[in-house]
Formats: C-alpha cells, structure tokens, sequence
C-alpha cells in the first residue's frame, strides 16, 4: 500500500509541474493556433528572475514572486508583440510561427547562460531533510506545497475561462476567431492577453522546479517537451485537457519506471503521446469535427 | 514587395562578407610567432559548467607560463558530443592545421577521435576523459585524468574493508557512465560482492524519487552513484535525504564539484570518493582568488595537460614527434596535482586518496598510494 502511494505521489508531484507548463501552452495554442515553444523560454526566465531578485539582491519572498512573475508575463507579451504580431501581419503560417518559437527559445536560454553562467543555481529557502510520512509514503512540505499551488492556479484559470469576461472571449476567438471579431472582440488583444495569462502561469512554474529541482539554463526545453507531451495527449486546445493529459503522463511515468529500468522514462512518455496521436489525435478531452484535428 | 525582398537579401549578404573578412582579418592577426594548439571541451550542453572551469584553468596556466605570446589557443565546444566533437576536430585540424590538442575533455569525444588523432598523428592530452578503452599503448593520446578502473579499485577496497558487500550501482546512461559502471561492478563482484540493484539516469534527468523507491526496496548497504553531472548527483542526494535514503554513498573522483554542494547544501555530507589529492596548493588557491571557486579535478587537469604540454613543445621546438617520444618517456612532472608520470598507454600515474564531504566541504579521508 505504501508503496503504491508513493508512486502516487510521486507522479502527483511529477504531473503537477506538467500540468503547469502545459495549461499555459494550451491557451496559448488554443487562441494562437500555433505551436508556441519559447514558452519553455518563459519557464526558465521567470525562475532565474527569481534567483537574481530572490537571492542575489535579497529581496523579501512575497515580492520577489509578484516581481517574476510580472516579469515572465512582460516577456510573454513582448515576444508576442514584437514577434509573433508582425508574423501575423505578414500572414505567416503556424509552421513560420513555430520556427520562430523555437528561435525565441533558442535565444532566450543562450541569454540565460551568456547572463548567469552554466553552473547549478540555487534556490536555497527551505532545509533539505526527510519529508512528512503519510501511511507509509513520504512527501516534504515544499512538494506538497507545489501540489497544492498547481492545483489551487489551476483552478483559478478554470474560473477565469469560465466566468471573466476576457476568459470567455478567449474561448471565442479559441473556437472561431472571425466570429469572435464579428461580435465585437478584438483578436489581437486576446492574444496579446492569452500570451500573458500563458507566461504568468509558465512563471509560476519555473519557480516551482527552481525551489525544487536547482536551475539550469535548460531547464525550459525539458520541461516544455513534457508539457507538449500532456496537452497533445489531453487534448491540445483544450486547457483541462492539457491538465489532464499532463497528470496521466506523470502517473504513467513513475508507474512504469518502477517495472521498467529508468531509463526508459522519455520513451513511456512517447510511446504514450504516439498511442493517443494514433487512436485518439484529439487527445482526452478534444472534441473531433469533421475536417479538422480538434476542437473544444 | 519582391523589392524589399531582394533588398532584405542582399544587405544580409553584404552583412555575412562583412562578418568573414572581420573575422579573417582577426584571424590573421593572431596567427603570427605562436604554436597554435586546439582546446575542445564542452562549453555548452550538460557538462558546460565544468568544461568552463577547464577553460578557466588553462587560461591561468598560460598566465602563469608567460605564453601568451608564444601559444595560440583554439578553441572548440563539443557539448560532450561525439559527433560535435568529430566536427571541432576536423576544423581544428584541416583549417586551423593545429598539431597538439588539449582534449577532448569527454570519453565518448576522445573515444570518437582517437582514431583520426593517430591517423593524422595529431597529439592530444585530455584533461578529464576516463574511459578504460582510451587506454592504449603507442599511440597519440594521453591524458592527466585517471582511468575509472584506478578510482574505483579504490573504492571497492574501501566498501571491503567496512564490510560492505551490498551495492545498489547507479551511473549515467553514456559512456562515462557505462565505463565507470563496468570498471566497478567487475571489480566489486571479484571481491565477493553482490549487485542489488543497476541502472542509470539519462543526461538531463532530474526526477530521481522514484528510482530511489526501488533503491529502498532492495536495502543495499552503499550506493556507487556517478550520474553524468554534479548537478545530478546533488538532487538524487537531496531527494534521497527527502525520502530517508539513509544509506552510504559512494562516487567517483568526478564528485568534487562546486556544483555538487551548490545542488545538494548537506545533502551531499558522507558522500566518499577517491581524490588526486592537490599538492600544489598554490595553484589550487589562486583559482579560488581568480574565480571564486573550487576548481575541480579536471580543471587541475587542464592546468596540468596545458604545462606538460607547453614545456615539450618548448623543448622540442614544435616537433610533435619529439614532443610525443618525451610524452611516452614522462616521469614525476610536478603538476596542480602532484607528480605526473605517462604510462606505456598514455595513461597518468598518480597519487589517490579518498575525500569525503564534511559539513558541505571536501575533506581528506585518507591518503594511499595507487
């Protein structure tokens, strides 16, 4: 029993991370309709912020948090602004969109290493010792701490798709964006918001693995791989699917390197991500319409 | 539109001739009176960090040697990459036409050009690659790290002597790794000992929590833990503390690393390991006043293959088979790290000790000859 519940645990843990890097892509992607790579970017520059105000100028914890993550969301609107805007405006394909994504990413974490340097940073603000046992299974307070923010900032950005106005014309332009202009919205400014809202939640990630994991320049594209692995398998416009998919992936991994030499860790995360793109491409909760890959 | 196209094209080619005369010119004036010799070390990717110490350290050893004016250095970043590593080769060798190498600091690299090294007849020294199948005799290659199989002799003398026949061996899933998992786990089953538990972690890996539940399972009295970076063995320390994983640590000579404490703060206290004890502590404390820093075995090793190196081509004037007959017949250089002998394969000779991390720093356990 103990045993199982670690393995719970540990793909709890494991899975909320995803679910946080992945939530923010979907938006991202849903509204966009682009693969957004530098999102990674976003990840490891709201975490080596962290570090710099956190622990090089010392700054007091709760405004250290506020200030990183406005500053991983000022980079999400200004990649998107200076970027992504005149690819638009030149009527740039997904696939021109994408390779610019992975430029920005490929940018951004050379920045990361040419500013900080490669060395391990860390993020020294709780005691390393045995966790806290619960029936046998071990969890230390800032991993569950972890669990909880993700559970609690995903539930928030539930809330804001649901019931916000700006929520609510995402999932508009999402759905049928000359629609959503027809009635009044204005496209470019929910990307520009599905682009901050994205890179908030990215930030909050990036913080999370930094307290828990140390920081390396990259950090980003490891972490976004995973969270593209858990919105395809969710349902890639669909946020709660994004959710979804990402918390399967990180059960699935911990659960089948326990039988399985752990290496073979990426490989159950691909050979799981080609079963759902071979027998259900819309992912868990992606609805399929004829003509088109997926919809929510 | 098909105007400012052609215009966008055309200042970008203007741009790129500009960038290769600029560098050309550079190039030219730096090419005068001075022995160029190639440096391939990983300054990006996982090991960048260390491959960046290694820099560090021979830049101080050509300060100190005054050679600024007399050695031009070259280099090349491999990323620990086998085939990057090829391609920093072949510019090193039939572009800048460089005939002394100081690397490749990765065993898979080194193993990957050892053969054009010896088909070229271009010297190399490496400062960190430890694989066992570099160790060859009467050819190009030579390096001041030593083999896995010298650091882990001695750590399996050290689990013997405390009784300890259970080892739980977790190593990085490359050559590095495969070599150090190979040298221990022959040595340790030849004394008696038994393997509870073998696997590894992939380069990036840095969720170890469930691996260490199967380590748990298994109740091995020591662990023989060389993942590929410090980085990586600092979190499986700290995680393995997380999940009261209360057991003896070992690694190998690679564990002492600023990274390593800067991962894992006092998770990392108990973890042995074996140790070329620095004899010159001269050089050892002015990279720490230089860099702020401790540095590590291989960037000592770097300082090191760059003076071995810079004096035989001093003595021999350039002459890379001289340079090689004197690098075959090398005895009790005074190094960073003591005295330095080249065996008939190349392979450094030195003193081992064991080290242990005591209150988040590296102390000496004891001191035995190899």
């Amino acid at each position: 029993m103990s045993l199982f519940l670690q393995l719970l645990i540990n793909g709890l843990i494991a899975g909320a991370i995803y679910a946080l890097v992945a939530s923010g892509f979907s938006l991202i992607y849903s509204t966009n309709k682009f693969v957004h790579f530098a999102h990674g970017a976003t990840v490891a520059f709201s975490a080596y912020m962290f570090y710099a105000i956190f622990s090089l100028w010392h700054t007091e914890l709760l405004a250290s948090v506020i200030l990183s993550l406005g500053l991983g969301a000022a980079l999400g609107y200004t990649m998107n602004f200076f970027v992504y805007n005149r690819l638009r405006k030149q009527k740039a394909s997904a696939l021109i969109q994408l390779v610019a994504s992975v430029a920005l990413l490929i940018l951004i974490e050379s920045l990361i290493l040419l500013f900080f340097g490669a060395d391990v940073k860390s993020i020294n603000l709780i005691k390393v010792e045995k966790g806290l046992e619960f029936f046998g299974a071990i969890i230390t307070p800032l991993q569950l701490f972890i669990v909880v923010v993700a559970i609690l900032l995903l539930g928030l950005l539930y809330y804001f798709m649901k019931h916000t106005k700006i929520g609510k014309a995402m999932r508009a332009v999402a759905d049928n964006k000359d629609a959503a202009e027809i009635v009044g919205i204005s496209a470019k400014q929910i990307f520009a918001w599905s682009f901050v809202i994205g890179s908030l939640i990215a930030g909050a990630a990036g913080i999370l693995v930094g307290l828990e994991q140390n920081l390396e320049p990259m950090m980003g594209t490891n972490l976004m791989i995973k969270g593209f692995t858990g919105a395809v398998i969710g349902g890639i416009t669909s946020v709660p699917g994004a959710v979804l998919g990402s918390f399967l992936l990180g059960f699935t991994e911990n659960f089948g390197i326990w039988y399985l030499p752990s290496g073979y860790k990426d490989a159950i995360a691909f050979v799981l991500l080609f079963v759902f793109l071979l027998f259900r491409p819309q992912g868990l909760l992606g609805i399929k319409r004829s003509g088109d890959r997926e919809t929510k | 539109m098909k105007r400012n196209y052609v215009i966008n094209i055309g200042v970008f080619i203007i741009c790129a001739i500009l960038c290769l005369a600029l560098f050309g010119c550079v190039q030219q004036v730096k090419n005068e009176n001075s022995t160029k010799v190639g440096v391939i070390l990983p300054l990006t990717g996982f090991l960048a960090n260390v491959g960046k110490d290694t820099q560090n350290a021979i830049e101080l050893a050509v300060n100190d040697a005054n050679a600024l004016t007399k050695i031009e250095l070259i280099y090349e970043d491999d990323a620990c990459d086998s085939t990057k590593a090829v391609t920093a080769y072949q510019k090193l060798a039939s572009v800048d036409k460089v005939n002394f190498i100081i690397g490749p600091f990765c065993g898979q690299s080194a193993i990957a050009i050892l053969p054009l090294l010896n088909n070229d007849r271009v010297i190399s020294i490496s400062p960190g690659a430890p694989d066992n199948e570099l160790s060859k005799p009467n050819d190009y290659f030579f390096r001041t790290r030593i083999p896995n199989k010298s650091e882990t002799k001695i750590i399996v003398d050290y689990l013997v002597s405390k009784g300890i026949f259970k080892v739980a061996v977790y190593t990085a899933r490359n050559t590095f790794g495969q070599s150090y998992h190979d040298s221990f786990v022959n040595q340790f089953v030849d004394v008696g000992g038994e393997i509870v538990f073998d696997d590894g972690s992939a380069d990036y890996q840095v969720d170890f929590k469930t691996d260490l539940l199967k380590i748990k399972e298994k109740n091995p009295q020591a662990i023989f833990l060389v993942p590929a970076s410090r980085q990586q063995m600092g979190i499986f320390a700290k995680q393995a503390r997380e999940l009261g994983v209360d057991i003896l640590f070992t690694g190998g000579a690679v564990t002492e690393q600023q990274d390593l404490l800067d991962a894992a703060g006092i998770a990392a206290n108990g973890i042995i390991y074996p140790y070329v004890s620095p004899k010159n502590m001269e050089i050892f404390y002015k990279y720490v006043a230089g860099y702020g820093k401790i540095p590590s075995m291989e960037a000592l090793n770097g300082y090191d293959a760059f003076n071995i190196l810079f004096g035989q081509i001093q003595v021999c004037d350039g002459n890379k088979e001289c340079v090689r007959n004197n690098l075959n017949k090398l005895k009790d250089f005074n190094g960073a790290e003591g005295l330095i002998s080249f065996d008939e394969n190349g392979d450094s000779r030195t003193i081992l000790g064991l080290k242990q991390v005591k209150d988040e720093k590296f102390v000496l356990l004891s001191d035995t000859n190899d």
